[in-house]
């Protein structure tokens, strides 16, 4: 028995892709790694997280939906991503699952955790009243007051200081 | 008792098991979009591959943590910034036979890799 659960494990992915617990992430389009561009805009924190599943010890993997929705809330016009960034790897119950024996090979799991920031274009009139106020015009590099990327940096330093949201509030997590 | 100690304590530990991450903080642009905001002019097409490597069920990354944002990054090389980018991670035949036979089912150390595909572009005029 033990002979032929080896064979499976090193053949079944010869004859796949040849990839264990493979996760495309298939970002919506305008994702952007790295600097904060310098523009008046609203800016949302977004924090996601998701399971893969998979089959037969994370060969096959199950089918799921992705992470951002492109035909609802998530593709709205002009919408972009800013300082994304993602985490995979085995939470508590994908642990758990890997450690029962056997468990595994027929179902095993991974964890998705997503966060960055929505960027949405603000309408003319909120920009021009940004531009006459003179304490906004004050505000470093342009930005609307409440999403200076100064901010957000420090309230990744201390989350508990986060304060709510002034535009939108999304969900921690989708359902699927 | 002591398998369901070892359990429980790996359980409690094991969060962020081979952990890969995709995070950059330099001063690159890298967009999973079409364009820059700029003109810009593709250089390259680039597709890399990194592989970490852990111990202890994954527990612990010897060396630099796997990060295919960082990976993509170091394509750009002196060049403006990257587009089209598109990341995925797992575990290759390599990383299989290395995990589940040398390492013993994962539980002695482990590998993980993570694939990053896009192209080098350089910014060739003002912002539009």
């Amino acid at each position: 028995m033990k002979r032929v659960l080896t064979l499976l494990v090193v053949l079944l992915p010869l004859f796949q892709s040849g990839c264990m617990y493979h996760i495309e992430h298939r970002l919506p389009v305008d994702a952007t790694f790295g600097p904060v561009s310098e523009e008046f805009a609203s800016r949302t924190r977004f924090e996601r997280s998701e399971t893969r599943r998979y089959l037969l010890g994370g060969l096959v993997p199950w089918p799921s939906l992705p992470l951002f929705d492109n035909d609802e809330a998530d593709a709205k016009p002009g919408r972009e991503i800013e300082r994304l960034e993602i985490a995979t790897q085995f939470g508590p119950i994908d642990m758990l699952l890997k450690l029962v024996p056997y468990a595994s090979y027929v179902l095993a799991q991974r964890s998705v955790q997503m966060k960055g920031i929505f960027v949405d274009p603000l309408l003319e009139e909120s920009i021009a009243q940004l531009e006459d106020d003179p304490e906004d015009a004050a505000s470093p590099e342009g930005l609307a007051p409440e999403s200076d990327p100064a901010d957000l940096a420090a309230e990744d330093a201390n989350p508990d200081s986060v304060p709510e949201p002034a535009i939108e509030i999304l969900p921690a997590s989708l359902d699927y | 008792m002591r398998r369901l100690a070892l359990c429980t304590a790996l359980i409690l530990l094991g969060t962020g098991c081979f952990q890969t991450r995709y995070f950059y903080e330099g001063p690159k642009v890298l967009t999973t979009g079409p364009a820059l905001d700029r003109p810009t002019e593709v250089v390259g097409h680039f597709k890399a591959h990194d592989r970490g490597f852990y111990l202890l069920y994954g527990l612990i990354p010897i060396g630099e943590p796997v990060n295919g944002a960082a990976l993509a990054a170091e394509q750009v090389g002196d060049h403006d910034g990257a587009i089209n980018l598109q990341f995925s991670d797992g575990q290759d035949t390599v990383d299989m036979l290395v995990s589940n036979l040398a390492c013993v089912l994962s539980i002695l150390c482990g590998t993980w890799s993570v694939w990053a595909e896009g192209d080098v572009v350089n910014v060739v005029g003002e912002e539009e």
